[in-house]
């Protein structure tokens, strides 16, 4: 089948509720049972057929029961206000997994164990991220805010710097972990302090991660 | 200061009790509260001054009552009954901490040690390949373990997952694995479908070579 060509790629800042390195990156369960997220990218270069959606970003909050892949989870997207109609309905088409090989990305996959995408909001969304650094932040004012921060060593209180690559993921090829802290709320809510995180470069398409 | 100059380096594999990419690698706590597991390194390549010790094999088991920076540690270290004198002299040495920086994986692990249990010399059977993520080990009638790769729960394919610890005083990388281990005796252990890890290492007295 041909999908329409489309390309997105940008640092991303994911943080969830799972302890540091999140089993989940491993196929094991979530720390404390459930798995609740906040996720944004901004895109820094990025199409939709014709459509050009550089400078745009999207944020994302989750919430599953359980484990990622046993479903029934609620997704509430945000789409950068400055967005125009085209670009909003290009963005929530790659955001709900659609125009994708199954299986290619994150949003394909994640589609299939959502079963409740609430109706998006349409907000002025702050990004701000230093990879190298392992810091980061993005927030919808009155929403959502979300911090990423190096790990720290229990004992010696230093940054501690751990990479994880997953050379055949859908979503990273390669990501440096760090700590999280997130608030949000409306229709999910989220809060959690020293959390997992993770920043990456992501590179996507309706066939998967560009690598 | 000056130390003996030595070396070890090859394949290393290991197993421990908690979930699949054990969260004490990213400094969380451990997934079931203690902490158990073994490794063994084989050396291909090593030195200590001028003696060889290519082609042994160490290991070693533990448990810690916690994470393990919080002490309380029991080990056991096991040594491949082919080598000499002065190659077990060799190797207690470097596995003891001596002759090495106090940030040396050996320090660090042997600064949460309370109990060290009486060494063992024993046969070592040891099999690791890091590319298809499947490693073996038995030490009879001590302990053994099984490596094989992580499955997709839905797809059931092989999950690959790297972690890389740039500054990691353990491994720089490391591919992640499901394990299995049991063992008898005083630190009797029994674990399944847990993290393992995979890992061409070298160590000398300054820490992992890079």
């Amino acid at each position: 089948m041909a999908y329409v060509d489309w390309s997105i790629k940008g640092p991303e800042l994911a943080t969830c509720n799972c302890d540091w390195g999140c089993p989940c990156q491993f196929n094991a369960r979530p720390t404390h049972g459930d798995c609740r997220a906040a996720v944004a990218m901004r895109i820094d270069e990025g199409h939709f057929g014709d459509v050009r959606l550089d400078g745009l970003v999207w944020a994302g909050m989750f919430a599953w029961p359980g484990a990622i892949h046993e479903g029934n989870g609620q997704g509430q997207p945000v789409l950068d206000e400055r967005a125009d109609e085209r670009q909003r309905e290009a963005i929530l088409k790659i955001l709900a997994g659609e125009e994708t090989e199954p299986g290619a990305t994150v949003f394909n996959v994640f589609a299939s164990v959502i079963d409740t995408f609430h109706e998006p909001l349409f907000k002025p969304i702050e990004f701000d991220v230093d990879m190298e650094a392992r810091t980061g932040r993005f927030a919808v004012p009155g929403l959502v805010e979300a911090r990423g921060e190096p790990i720290t060593n229990p004992v010696t209180g230093k940054a501690h710097r751990a990479r994880v690559a997953l050379p055949h993921g859908f979503e990273y090829t390669e990501a440096e972990f760090a700590s999280s802290t997130t608030r949000a709320t409306g229709k999910v809510p989220l809060d959690w302090m020293r959390g997992h995180g993770h920043f990456a470069m992501l590179h996507l398409t309706n066939t998967g991660p560009v690598r | 200061m000056a130390y003996v100059d030595w070396m070890i380096s090859g394949p290393k594999i290991a197993s421990c009790n908690c979930a699949y990419g054990c969260p004490c690698e990213f400094n969380a706590r451990p997934t079931h509260g203690l902490c158990e597991g073994l490794e063994a390194h084989r050396i291909e390549k090593g030195h200590f001054d001028d003696l060889r010790l290519d082609g042994l094999i160490i290991a070693a088991r533990y448990r810690w009552p916690g994470p393990v920076h919080e002490g309380g540690g029991v080990a056991q270290g096991i040594v491949d009954e082919r080598a000499t004198e002065a190659q077990r002299e060799a190797l207690f040495k470097i596995l003891g901490g001596q002759e090495q920086e106090p940030t040396t994986v050996f320090n660090i692990y042997g600064a949460t040690i309370e109990k060290e249990l009486d060494p063992i010399f024993a046969p070592i059977e040891f099999e690791c390949d890091i590319e298809g993520r499947t490693g073996r080990l038995r030490v009879p009638g001590v302990m053994e373990m099984a490596i094989e790769p992580i499955r997709n729960p839905v797809t059931g394919k092989p999950h690959r997952a790297v972690i890389r610890l740039p500054e990691g005083f353990e491994f720089t990388e490391a591919e992640v694995a499901s394990g299995r281990f049991w063992g008898g005796g005083d630190l009797a252990f029994e674990n399944r479908e847990c993290y393992a890890a995979l890992t061409q290492v070298g160590y000398g007295p300054y820490g992992v070579l890079r």
